[in-house]
């Protein structure tokens, strides 16, 4: 949306895309012109306040969500660590991310104190 | 246990798992049966996972004591079903993650499509898919855990079974034997 100049007088024009061309539709001229730039304008702020509202408010659910599923990760992480010791104590090594039983499957002694 | 020396145990058993996990791992570096005989280490271990089950549950039902209450009921409901009391202190651990992420994965699909249905930025959009995805991944994990440890238990009982019979067996059959020589 543009305020336009034509001589000494000027016009406001609301663009609009129809199809893939935009038109200029006209919506007033002298004071009117002016009135319709300054109402505008409010409205462009009041959109762009208000996705910065909404930025600000993802960003802070956002924080939520990773705190929660940090806490999650490193209790399941805590239990992976089990998880591989078990399987390593019971005979088994990893091969490409997987648990494989050894080929002669024997368990791993414990060093004796 | 103060959370600290936790955190340095989950360590050590880490770079343990890591020492070990390979064709001829030194001696000193098979200690890892130790920190599974650790009982108490364990149970502190159930005792974070029960932490984290009341923060998601916590978050999710903060604006409702009714909800709290169903989800309370939901866990212990599930906890049943998977025979938690007479599963062993690992196997708990066990079952508490799998219910921890299947709350997480549920609150996420709810989540989702609270957020995504009306207009939103491709952002958004996106960073709740990852999100999403990621709970499913960590959920699909922890079943395929279970299972695989419960295998991995049941198979080790059985073996010890077997050894059993066979011993017990040798000593009827040597009885047998004195009892023959004997007479």
């Amino acid at each position: 949306m543009a305020l336009e100049r034509r001589g000494n007088r000027y016009y406001f024009y609301e663009k609009k895309r129809i199809g893939n061309r935009v038109v200029s539709i006209y919506s007033g001229g002298g004071e009117m012109a002016w009135i319709r730039q300054i109402l505008n304008q409010d409205r462009q702020d009041e959109a762009r306040l208000e996705g910065e509202k909404k930025n600000r408010s993802f960003e802070a659910e956002k924080l939520r969500q990773n705190e929660i599923d940090q806490l999650i990760e490193s209790t399941c992480e805590d239990a992976k660590a089990f998880e591989d010791a078990l399987f390593l104590t019971n005979g088994y090594h990893t091969h490409e991310r997987q648990w494989r039983r050894k080929r002669n499957g024997q368990k791993l002694e414990t060093k004796r104190n | 246990m103060d959370k600290n020396s936790k955190r340095s145990e989950i360590d050590e058993v880490k770079a343990l798992v890591k020492k070990t996990d390979k064709e001829n791992p030194k001696p000193e570096d098979l200690e890892l049966r130790k920190y599974l005989d650790r009982d108490s280490w364990l149970v502190e271990a159930n005792n974070v996972s029960q932490h984290a089950i009341n923060r998601v549950i916590g978050y999710y039902a903060s604006s409702s004591a009714l909800l709290k209450e169903l989800l309370e009921r939901q866990v212990e409901e599930k906890r049943k079903a998977m025979d938690y009391k007479a599963a062993n202190v690992f196997v708990r651990m066990l079952i508490d993650q799998v219910i921890l992420n299947n709350i997480r994965l549920n609150q996420l699909e709810a989540l989702h499509v609270s957020k995504l249905e009306g207009s939103h930025s491709t952002e958004q959009g996106y960073y709740w898919d990852k999100r999403l995805s990621s709970a499913q991944r960590r959920f699909t994990r922890a079943c395929e855990t279970l299972a695989k440890v419960k295998k991995l238990l049941s198979e080790a009982e059985l073996k010890d079974q077997q050894a059993r019979n066979k011993r017990s067996q040798s000593t009827l059959t040597s009885q047998k034997l004195y009892k023959m020589l004997s007479d």
